[in-house]
């Protein structure tokens, strides 16, 4: 990573913490607290936007894996299964904040609605992502069944979307907020997509990194001739 | 537990696994750049005394530091 690259990175997850902090501070200090549900429904400003880039990583993730289908890249597999790894990540955080914010507000911890459910699929098909990409030995195998199951598990996005509005569920189909609510959870969506977009960035670099890595491993003349192009090196 | 300790744990969760995350991708990151430069030290900017802007004391070969 060159100096201005680096400056770059530091800045933008500085300008990402910074405005997290804000919105906490927003969301406790200056939102009013819902009349019916009380504090807990201060959960709903993260919960939305973190899911929303659920399904923007899952969309990701789908998108590579229509690009390695096409073209063979590794490139296009590194980014799918870095968005995957974030996208389950994203989802448990919406799983676990729905749970407690469940808790508070029905009484229970889970109820089998049709938008949890196809919450709970939603993760477990990328966590199977996940898991069955070490079983494959193969590089170029691994990654062309992934990319495969990668545009399949993106069919769940839509069933989890339209659930709501198709199936009678424990969700409200639409949501009234009052303008200062609103701004809020408008405002929720910068930091909390900047933080999804910088971890799905962050860990691209690293799967690169290793890819090359091992791909190096794998053929060490290659790493003699790219490391010594000139060949006056050792 | 009343609301605002559901509201408490709920953020608490969310900050504790997302920026653990990007903490983690952090130290990785790191972990990955020593090991590179490890195996392939002609290949680090850091590393290489023929680059300009590379550090010529750390690998054997390289011209003495001044």
């Amino acid at each position: 990573m060159n100096t201005v690259n680096k400056k770059v990175w530091t800045a933008y997850w500085l300008a990402t913490a910074a405005l997290f902090a804000a919105a906490v501070v927003m969301i406790f200090a200056w939102t009013p607290t819902e009349a019916t549900m009380g504090t807990v429904q201060k959960v709903f400003y993260l919960h939305l936007p973190v899911a929303i880039n659920t399904f923007l990583a899952c969309l990701i993730t789908f998108i590579a894996s229509i690009g390695y289908l096409w073209q063979r890249r590794q490139v296009w597999d590194d980014l799918a299964v870095s968005s995957a790894k974030v996208a389950v990540l994203l989802c448990s955080v919406v799983l676990l904040t729905g749970m407690i914010w469940g808790h508070s507000a029905w009484g229970q911890w889970w109820t089998w609605s049709p938008r949890l459910t196809f919450s709970l699929v939603l993760w477990l098909l990328y966590v199977a992502y996940l898991v069955i990409r070490p079983s494959i030995e193969s590089r170029q195998r691994r990654a062309l069944v992934s990319a495969v199951y990668g545009v399949v598990a993106f069919l769940d996005v839509p069933l989890v979307y339209l659930s709501v509005k198709l199936m009678p569920d424990i969700h409200p189909s639409s949501i009234g907020l009052a303008p200062e609510m609103k701004m809020t959870l408008l405002f929720c969506f910068l930091p909390v997509t900047m933080l999804a977009v910088g971890l799905i960035a962050a860990r691209y670099r690293l799967q690169r990194a290793e890819t090359l890595s091992m791909q190096q491993a794998d053929d060490p003349s290659s790493n003699m001739i790219a490391a010594n192009p000139a060949g006056g090196f050792t | 537990m009343s609301p605002t300790t559901h509201a408490i744990a709920a953020y608490a969760v969310t900050i504790l696994l997302l920026w653990g995350y990007a903490m983690t991708l952090w130290l990785s990151a790191r972990r990955q750049k020593t090991i590179n430069s490890q195996n392939n030290p002609g290949r680090s900017l850091e590393n290489n005394p023929g680059v300009s802007g590379g550090n010529p004391g750390i690998i054997r070969g390289g011209s003495e530091p001044s």
